[in-house]
């Protein structure tokens, strides 16, 4: 989630009227901007993904002005100017097809507004843009560019201009190679032959998107009328930026100057900043909500949210969704609203009637059965992580390479495969805790991951190991025994020879004919490798053939 | 006055050696340290068993050299040995055998004084001739003083012989305090034969008739014990599930190894979505892409995404691609479990929870780990909204043990509204801690659900961490045995 840093004196002017801070915060709550820290000069929020119109301070002043003064008319003033234009050349269309942009004129940003636009930018950079590649912003000073535009993408060696925060012309390549913001998202460019380069109508260079703007054209507090322009390789997400961006410098002041952004094939007017509307049925409010509210109520909520509302017949409202809402998509983001407008704790919660059994997971008995055998048995139980490593599963205990659930990018080596069995983890945990007193009797019931066509089932497994200064075979068989006998199961046990264990000191264990487990001494250079110098017994079932014992009265 | 164990058995010891000895004796005999003597005794002396009186006591110690003339023999002893063993003569480079070089000069004077040896110097070396044997007294003395130095013991004579001993650096005089333990006559635990410890054979030879039990130390601390217990943490996650049953939720479970289309686009996140970034799941190998879904709930999530489907919903207006939809992944989400349970239970009411483990990449600290628990919950009927939402939060934080909740909107791609909470906790106040809000129709409508449905998460590790007043999130899987051993219910 975004995190906005907000200056409480910028914020207070751009709502318009003053606000105690107690009030302020609790409306910034109420509109999905949680306050995270609150200083005299400064609040930072964190706010939700979904709503880029608050990336920004301006956004979240539009906000709090109707949610606190009870609603207010949306429209954009727009310049008396004709739309400028904007050419889109050929060789753009490899490396970066999409530009869109829009002027905007008699405005003057101090330094916090300026500021604010770079909170905006770089926000929108984050989450709806994939780190500019999708899409990238740029604003300059319009007066010191001559339009008409063109939008272009020459050999990077012919590129010559001084980028931002520096003093000398650069080409392309030394611009990814020697600047910051190069070698930031050169990335996005450097595999082309081409660059994408925004050029004034006298070659003058704006900006080589979406690297670096030139130093000539950037804003400064002089600046009175601005350009933006939002190239990318996805329509929907130019949009959403130039929307988002247009709307809220707009709340500083000033008026739109639209651009007409011309292809070979056809030409755009942008921004789009059309209002749409929605219908919403009243007994959409109430079914969703819960909320019995008169038409006007939920009118006079709506406009709290900057949402106007007309009633058509007598079931519905027609609502006007400003072209900033973005978030918008059915009619629940409607009831959403509404529901925020009138407060969630001002909500009365309402027992649901809805008559259900309660019922734990096949096998919950069985493996409470099963720990209380083991905890009376005198075990200690552990939970170690799923996640596990080929080192403990396969190298450490001289088990053979077996297919497993792998992690492509794991985060670390110790955590990169699932477990399929649970013996090694017990021998890692023993491993760990060499200088606690003896004798160490440990248990862990848990799931682990074989690999098998198609989803690879999770099955239940028990292991038991038991470490002492001396440890004998029959030690763990008659745990094994034991536990079984407790289950009304009787086990036999039939010679093994494989590692982890000693030559001639395993066996499978069988029930009802069937093999569900192994049970051991481990062998010496296994405790080495797991780093003990006390021997083990340990044993290791799967029980999901047990799962019958489930049933209280069984045949 | 009530003795404890030890107590009785030193008193009892010192009957046997007459109601009076020293405390050295009482350790040796007792196989204690004399350390420990001290304390007991004065113990028995506070409750008026014995009486205690220090002395001072003078000894003779041996140094080190005066040990090995204790062990080997004076030096004068192993030269006349060493002569009568070479027949009677032996030249003077042959006394390095018997002798340190120290001692050669102080014996050879001792022998010629004594008149037992001559020293012939005409030949090169010179030969050493002994001339008559000779008792060596101090051989005795320094061999009695070995065994018991103590002053008051030796006769006049002895001590001679031993100022001999101290002027040739072989004995030191010590000074020693020795504290001495006498019982106080007529006064002794009531009863005949003290005793320690019941045994069966007392019980059944009727000695116990005979026999006062003594009294232990009840205050005293007793051996730990290492016993077998339950996971705390486990424990925990035990103690909500039995809440939620309660509550008429039945548990339900998935798979680990999901496939991105029930732990994503089922849940109507966009399939450029960032938390589906390759860097925000677990892609995992050796698993078939695959979707186990009927094709008509994968064409209602592709419809739901691409327009809206017949939800009335815009959709996200992009090309939804199967094949990503299709890659498996470790689930980041319990909700995953909550839609494919929807999915096979399209008949209301539902009410189900899933409280099991999630995988998510991240920076592996005090406070994120790579492998957590979620507990997801869903209640299914017609009717269903927001306040029946808040309803069940509420009852359930309570149930929990919380004193209070509140409400803020949120987001979740699947939910709207989306409501976050915030539980009250009498130490720590408000606690963020779970998400919830009512399943979209873009989610409900692919899988056939035609009535509401109210979803929430707790990210119960960090609950977890707040029941077992712990402050890393590793923790809860400790590879530490010693502090499970410890950890008490609290």
């Amino acid at each position: 989630m975004p995190t906005i840093v907000l200056n409480v004196k910028d914020l207070e002017r751009l709502i318009g009227f003053p606000i105690e801070k107690e009030a302020l915060q609790e409306t910034l709550s109420s509109l999905k901007c949680e306050p995270e820290t609150v200083t005299n000069d400064e609040i930072t929020v964190e706010v939700t993904s979904d709503r880029p119109d608050l990336f920004s301070a301006e956004g979240i002043a539009r906000g709090i002005r109707y949610y606190r003064s009870r609603g207010s008319v949306y429209d954009v003033k727009y310049s008396k100017l004709a739309p400028l234009k904007l050419h889109v050349e050929q060789p753009t269309s490899k490396v970066r097809p999409y530009i869109v942009a829009a002027a905007i004129r008699g405005i003057s940003l101090d330094e916090e507004g300026m500021k604010q636009i770079m909170q905006l930018q770089e926000k929108l950079h984050t989450t709806y843009a994939s780190n500019r590649k999708k899409a990238s912003i740029g604003v300059y000073d319009l007066d010191t560019v001559t339009p008409d535009f063109t939008y272009t993408a020459p050999p990077p060696e012919e590129i010559s201009f001084v980028p931002l925060e520096s003093s000398e012309e650069m080409n392309g390549r030394r611009i990814l190679a020697d600047t910051q913001k190069g070698r930031e998202y050169g990335w996005i460019i450097s595999g082309y032959d081409r660059y994408p380069l925004l050029l004034d109508s006298r070659r003058k260079v704006l900006s080589m998107p979406p690297i670096i703007n030139s130093e000539a054209t950037k804003i400064t507090e002089k600046t009175r009328n601005l350009l933006i322009d939002v190239t990318g390789t996805e329509e929907k997400a130019i949009n959403t930026c130039l929307n988002i961006i247009a709307t809220s410098i707009l709340e500083r002041g000033g008026s739109l100057q639209q651009v007409y952004v011309v292809y070979k094939q056809r030409t755009d007017k942008t921004p789009k900043l059309e209002k749409t509307k929605k219908r919403l049925p009243y007994s959409a409010v109430a079914t969703v909500s819960g909320l019995d509210l008169t038409p006007r109520e939920v009118s006079s909520l709506l406009s709290r949210m900057g949402l106007q509302s007309e009633a058509v017949g007598r079931d519905a409202l027609e609502v006007t969704i400003p072209p900033y809402r973005l978030d918008i998509l059915h009619e629940v983001d409607l009831v959403e609203d509404i529901v925020m407008a009138y407060g969630l704790n001002r909500m009365v919660p309402e027992l649901p009637q809805v008559v259900t059994m309660g019922r734990p997971l096949t096998g919950s008995r069985l493996r409470s059965r099963i720990r209380d055998l083991m905890v009376g048995m005198g075990f200690q139980e552990v939970t170690t992580y799923i996640l596990s490593s080929r080192e403990v599963l396969e190298e450490k205990p001289l088990m053979h390479t077996r297919p497993l659930v792998e992690i492509i990018r794991p985060v670390s080596s110790e955590f990169s495969v699932l477990r399929d069995a649970l013996m090694p983890k017990l021998l890692q945990f023993l491993g760990n805790n060499t200088h606690y007193s003896y004798p160490q009797k440990v248990f862990e019931y848990g799931d682990v991951v074989r690999v098998e066509k198609g989803m690879p089932p999770t099955s239940p497994h028990l292991s038991v190991a038991i470490s002492n200064h001396k440890v004998s075979f029959e030690e763990i068989q008659a745990v094994a025994v034991a536990l079984f006998k407790n289950l009304s199961k009787e086990v036999s046990f039939e010679p093994y020879t494989a590692e982890p264990f000693i030559q001639g000191r395993a066996a499978k264990i069988i029930m009802d004919g069937k093999y569900i487990g192994t049970i051991g001494e481990i062998s010496p250079q296994v405790l080495v490798n797991f780093g003990m110098t006390c021997p083990v017994g340990a044993m290791e079932c799967d029980l999901s053939s047990l799962a019958h014992l489930e049933s209280l009265f069984r045949g | 006055m009530p003795l404890s164990q030890s107590e009785a058995l030193l008193l009892k010891y010192l009957e046997k050696l007459g109601g009076k000895a020293e405390a050295s004796s009482l350790a040796s005999g007792l196989k204690q340290p004399v350390s420990s003597i001290f304390p007991l005794s004065s113990l028995l002396a506070e409750k008026g068993y014995v009486k205690t009186t220090e002395i001072l006591k003078e000894k003779f110690e041996l140094t080190e050299e005066g040990a090995y003339c204790a062990k080997h023999g004076m030096p004068e002893t192993r030269l006349l040995r060493l002569l009568s063993s070479k027949g009677g003569t032996a030249p003077m480079d042959a006394l390095k055998t018997a002798l340190k070089p120290t001692e050669i000069s102080a014996a050879l004077g001792w022998g010629r004084k004594a008149g037992a040896i001559a020293i012939e110097k005409r030949g090169t070396p010179p030969l050493i001739v002994l001339k008559r044997t000779v008792n060596i007294e101090l051989d005795d003395t320094i061999k009695k003083l070995s065994k018991d130095g103590e002053k008051s013991a030796l006769t006049p004579k002895e001590l001679e012989l031993v100022s001999v001993l101290e002027e040739r650096g072989l004995v030191t005089l010590k000074e020693t305090k020795q504290l001495i333990v006498e019982m106080i006559r007529g006064i002794r635990p009531s009863g005949g034969v003290v005793s320690n410890v019941l045994t069966s054979d007392i019980i059944k030879s009727g000695r116990w008739r005979k026999t006062t039990l003594s009294p232990y130390d009840v205050t005293a601390s007793p051996p730990s014990l290492k016993i077998g217990k339950k996971h705390p943490y486990l424990e925990f996650l035990e103690e909500v599930k039995e809440i939620l049953i309660a509550m008429g939720f039945e548990e339900a479970s998935g798979p680990y190894a999901e496939s991105e289309f029930w732990n994503f686009d089922a849940l109507f996140q966009a399939q450029d979505h960032p938390a589906r970034a390759i860097h925000d799941s677990f892609q995992i190998k050796g698993v078939e892409p695959h979707i186990d879904a009927p094709e008509e709930v994968i064409k209602g999530v592709k419809a739901a995404h691409e327009y809206g489907g017949r939800t009335g919903s815009k959709g996200w207006g992009y090309r939804w691609n199967i094949e990503i939809a299709k890659r498996p992944i470790l689930r980041t989400q319990t909700t995953a479990v909550s839609v494919r349970h929807l999915s096979t239970h399209k008949t209301p009411p539902v009410k189900a929870f899933c409280l099991s483990k999630n995988f998510r990449p991240d920076v592996i600290d005090s406070r994120h780990m790579v492998e957590f628990c979620q507990l997801d919950g869903i209640i299914g009927d017609r009717n269903m909204n927001v306040r029946h939402l808040l309803w069940t939060l509420k009852e359930f934080a309570m149930q929990l043990g919380f004193k209070d909740i509140k409400f803020t909107p949120g987001y979740f791609p699947f939910t709207e509204p989306s409501i976050e909470a915030y539980a009250k906790h009498h130490k720590l106040g408000w606690i963020e801690c779970l998400g919830s809000g009512l399943f979209r129709p873009e989610v409900l409508e692919p899988l056939g659900v035609k009535f509401p449905v109210l979803a929430w998460a707790f990210g119960i590790d960090r609950l977890a961490m707040i029941r077992l007043g712990i402050d890393d999130i590793r923790e809860l899987h400790t590879s530490n045995l010693e502090s499970l051993r410890e950890k008490g219910w609290r």
